[in-house]
């Protein structure tokens, strides 16, 4: 193959860099390219332990990579053949008994109205009963009517995110050292420590969630199934995948677990909303003990109060994928500035004496 | 510094992995390792060029890990550009500086710069404890390798104290030596 002529390479790299540049960008202003990149980025954060395991053992990166994505292909193509099955399941039997269901959640919405009322001024009581039956009948069914439409971007993501995940595991490492190259001397060394600090920051965190997610998933359907609550699975999923919402999450888990659960029992409502309650209370309970120090850790290692107000302005400017990751951007741009910082007065030196 | 090196670096064809790979064999933190360890070695190093009078790292800059030279030459100075100016080393091909940030990320105590054209091979804490990470057996010759290194540089500072401390020496060299040997 000829070579490029000399005067024509600074040309080419630009034009490479300008393409990569508006791939980029093309990337993150497409919701549908952008969901599953992140989510590609938490899945390579996952399986990651999984490749360095296999190094340990002498394999090669591109073998190791290899065998743990086709682990992980089986995985995620046996989940879907099973999980979603059971959860359709489930859910169908929501919408079957809403006619019998609505009632009741009346009625627990009268005596949860009674009971709070009691304790509130007369000027500042809650008014639970007229509409919330109504709004919760709405609100289920434009999510029914939506799915449909949404069924294009949920195929495309089911083909990108392993595609995506793949690339990400295989050449993440080359990708991390071509950016660092590309730095200048005088700021290579601060580059080189901000990716490295962000890298192991951000995969603990995101490797955490998703460890916190599974783990909440499997103890709230295994306690509401113990405990003959309904729809069980839809309520473990519910709460696993509220679990990656912090501080919000559990509060939507406690007030949408036991509705679930309400709208579907022929039982006592009363008791089967305290019980689905108490297995999110378990769950969670046993999260903040056992995971959450154990896989989670002080990865971010951030301020209570910074957590929470980056979490308000995230979600109050980019809706519920910026509550999501609150936490994780909030802690990259926390490094860079330290390090961003340490680096720039080292570099006082450097343009004094250079 | 000029714009080219951004592109130089980052778009680096280079046939040079015997030169490297030699430079790396000759550290002593790298000398237990065999020729499929070096290999890994030098595929986890970054390799940076300098401009004569470029400097490498300042004093007090958080250190983040070792250079090994390639090629050309880098002084190791002290108070640079200062009336107090002192060289501390003369370094050429498969010398190496700035190991004891291997360890741990305080500032650095002295600074470095080309004296002219040089090629650095940078290998930094994040590398290492990417190796202890995924190839332990490998990462542990390094740290033996490193403790070796920094053995020896104490034996020699201890002797040297010892030499200061002696009847031939000053007496702040005295003090400052029976002070050493005492801790």
């Amino acid at each position: 193959m000829s070579r490029a002529p000399r005067s024509l390479l600074p040309w080419l790299k630009s034009g490479i860099v300008v393409v990569l540049a508006a791939v980029f960008l093309y990337i993150v202003s497409v919701p549908a390219l952008f969901l599953p990149f992140i989510a590609a980025i938490v899945l390579d954060s996952a399986l990651a332990p999984f490749v360095s395991a296999l190094e340990r053992r002498d394999w090669l990166h591109r073998h190791a990579v290899m065998v743990v994505f086709l682990g992980f292909a089986a995985a995620l193509a046996l989940f879907l053949a099973v999980v979603p099955r059971f959860a359709a399941a489930e859910a169908a039997t929501i919408k079957t008994m809403w006619p019998e269901s609505r009632p009741r959640l009346t009625a627990l919405l009268q005596d949860t109205e009674a009971v709070v009322n009691r304790w509130l001024p007369e000027g500042g009581r809650l008014d639970l009963v007229s509409g919330v039956p109504d709004r919760a009948q709405a609100w289920a069914l434009s999510a029914i009517a939506a799915a449909p439409a949404s069924m294009p971007d949920v195929l495309m993501a089911l083909f990108l995110v392993p595609l995506f995940t793949f690339f990400l595991m295989r050449d993440g490492p080359e990708l991390k050292r071509a950016i660092v190259a590309s730095v200048p001397n005088r700021y290579f060394e601060m580059a080189l420590s901000i990716l490295y600090k962000v890298n192991r920051q951000v995969s603990n965190y995101l490797r955490g969630l998703l460890a916190e997610a599974g783990f909440d998933t499997f103890i709230a359907s295994s306690l509401c199934a113990a405990f003959g609550v309904p729809n069980p699975l839809l309520i473990g999923i519910l709460v696993g995948t509220t679990a990656v919402i912090p501080l919000a999450g559990v509060v939507f888990a406690s007030i949408a677990g036991p509705l679930i659960a309400v709208f579907s029992t022929t039982g006592d409502p009363v008791t089967t909303a305290g019980l689905t309650l108490l297995a999110i209370v378990i769950t969670h309970t046993l999260d903040n003990v056992l995971v959450a120090p154990l896989v989670i850790g002080h990865s971010v290692d951030m301020h209570p109060i910074v957590v929470i107000v980056s979490v308000l302005v995230a979600g109050r400017l980019f809706g519920v994928l910026g509550i999501v990751l609150a936490v994780p951007v909030t802690s990259i741009v926390t490094v860079i500035a330290q390090e961003g910082y340490r680096g720039l007065k080292a570099n006082e030196y450097f343009l004094k004496h250079t | 510094m000029s714009s080219r090196s951004l592109w130089d670096n980052f778009f680096r064809q280079r046939d040079d992995r015997g030169d490297v790979t030699t430079a790396l064999a000759r550290v002593p933190v790298f000398k237990n390792l065999n020729r499929g360890e070096l290999a890994l070695v030098r595929k986890m190093i970054h390799l940076r060029q300098y401009q004569s009078g470029e400097v490498v790292f300042a004093e007090g800059q958080p250190g983040t890990g070792m250079y090994v030279t390639v090629s050309g030459r880098v002084n190791v100075v002290l108070n640079y550009r200062q009336p107090d100016e002192i060289v501390l080393a003369h370094l050429g091909a498969g010398d190496f500086f700035g190991e004891m940030s291997l360890l741990d990320e305080s500032p650095r105590s002295a600074l470095a710069v080309a004296t002219e054209p040089a090629e650095l091979a940078g290998f930094f804490r994040s590398d290492l404890f990417d190796l202890i990470e995924k190839n332990p057996r490998t990462g542990n010759k390094i740290l033996l390798g490193l403790a070796e290194v920094l053995g020896a540089r104490l034996r020699a500072t201890n002797s040297e104290l010892r030499r200061l401390s002696g009847p031939g020496g000053s007496p702040s060299g005295r003090q400052a030596g029976d002070l050493a040997l005492r801790v």
